[in-house]
């Protein structure tokens, strides 16, 4: 029954364990905003901002999709329900932030849940997941009463490193989970 | 009244054997998956999954269709409704069997 999960939880969750996709992304983010928290020169950030987000989706992405579909193939995911519901519960987190001035960082406590949901949909595949949603209302916490941008300034650069690090776990994850196969040199007759 | 091990030797063997059981769970979870994705989620080499889709198609739970990106062949599978609705049974089954197989207690004909 475990190697049947097995199969569901990676068939289902493929595109989420391709870690290194949005490695590029993420490492940028980390970098802006941990210059604008350093108070770095800001027509720099935004030039350098630009520039990362740019190279990570037109150049370093479409090379690890590549990577992906040719060492590990394809697949069409069915939509998640509970994904789609708990993206929306993120987006009504983030508007809060943005229109209402709560103490704590609402953005970094959907954050966690989101995670806490990946973890435990993982069957213990992922624990990496509940170490990162169990970090974020920590750091919601320690942000709490300070100014807002610069409280959103901390949660996304804790954001970026964690997705930094749990896009490299992912990656091994799914080499783990989809290791490479003897070959029988048999030609495929379908 | 059949014991729960009768009801587990009258299980769909198209569907119940190992391999095809693979790569019918996988293909329940989306909507269509690549050869190459089937062969490295389930283990399988090229010929085995090539075997066991060929007998699956000709039961008519998956359709197979090929295309091309750029220059090269891909080789798409998904289950037909049937195929979808026999996947979702089976699993019922064995979930079904599992409990009953964890409650039963050999009768005195066959102690």
């Amino acid at each position: 029954m475990q190697q049947y999960d097995r199969i569901r939880f990676v068939t289902e969750y493929f595109a989420s364990l391709q870690g290194l996709r949005l490695l590029p992304f993420w490492l940028f983010s980390a970098l802006v905003n941990a210059a604008v928290l350093l108070q770095v020169d800001s027509i720099g950030i935004i030039v350098f901002g630009l520039l990362g987000v740019v190279i990570a989706f037109f150049v370093v992405q479409p090379l690890f999709d590549r990577y992906y579909r040719e060492r590990f193939g394809s697949v069409e995911s069915k939509a998640s329900r509970a994904q789609v519901v708990l993206g929306a519960f993120l987006v009504l987190c983030i508007l809060i932030d943005l229109f209402i001035r709560l103490p704590v960082s609402m953005t970094a406590m959907g954050i966690a849940v989101f995670t806490f949901y990946l973890a435990w949909g993982s069957r213990g595949l992922l624990p990496h997941y509940a170490v990162f949603g169990a970090i974020m209302p920590v750091t919601s916490m320690l942000v709490a009463g300070v100014e807002a941008d610069i409280q959103i300034n901390v949660v996304m650069l804790v954001v970026s490193i964690l997705s930094l690090i749990s896009g490299v776990l992912d990656h091994v994850a799914l080499t783990r989970l989809m290791p490479s196969v003897k070959e029988d040199h048999y030609v495929e007759s379908i | 009244m059949s014991s729960p091990f009768e009801e587990m030797a009258g299980l769909d063997r198209l569907i119940h054997e190992p391999a095809r059981l693979a790569i019918l769970t996988a293909l329940s979870a989306a909507k269509k998956a690549d050869f190459l994705f089937l062969q490295r989620v389930t283990g399988l080499t090229k010929g085995n999954l090539s075997t066991h889709l060929t007998k699956l198609e000709e039961g008519a739970l998956v359709e197979i269709h090929k295309e091309f990106v750029g220059k090269k062949p891909v080789t798409w599978v998904k289950l037909t409704p049937s195929g979808q609705t026999a996947i979702d049974q089976h699993w019922l089954q064995l979930q079904r069997l599992r409990e009953s197989a964890e409650h039963w207690q050999p009768s005195n004909d066959e102690a």
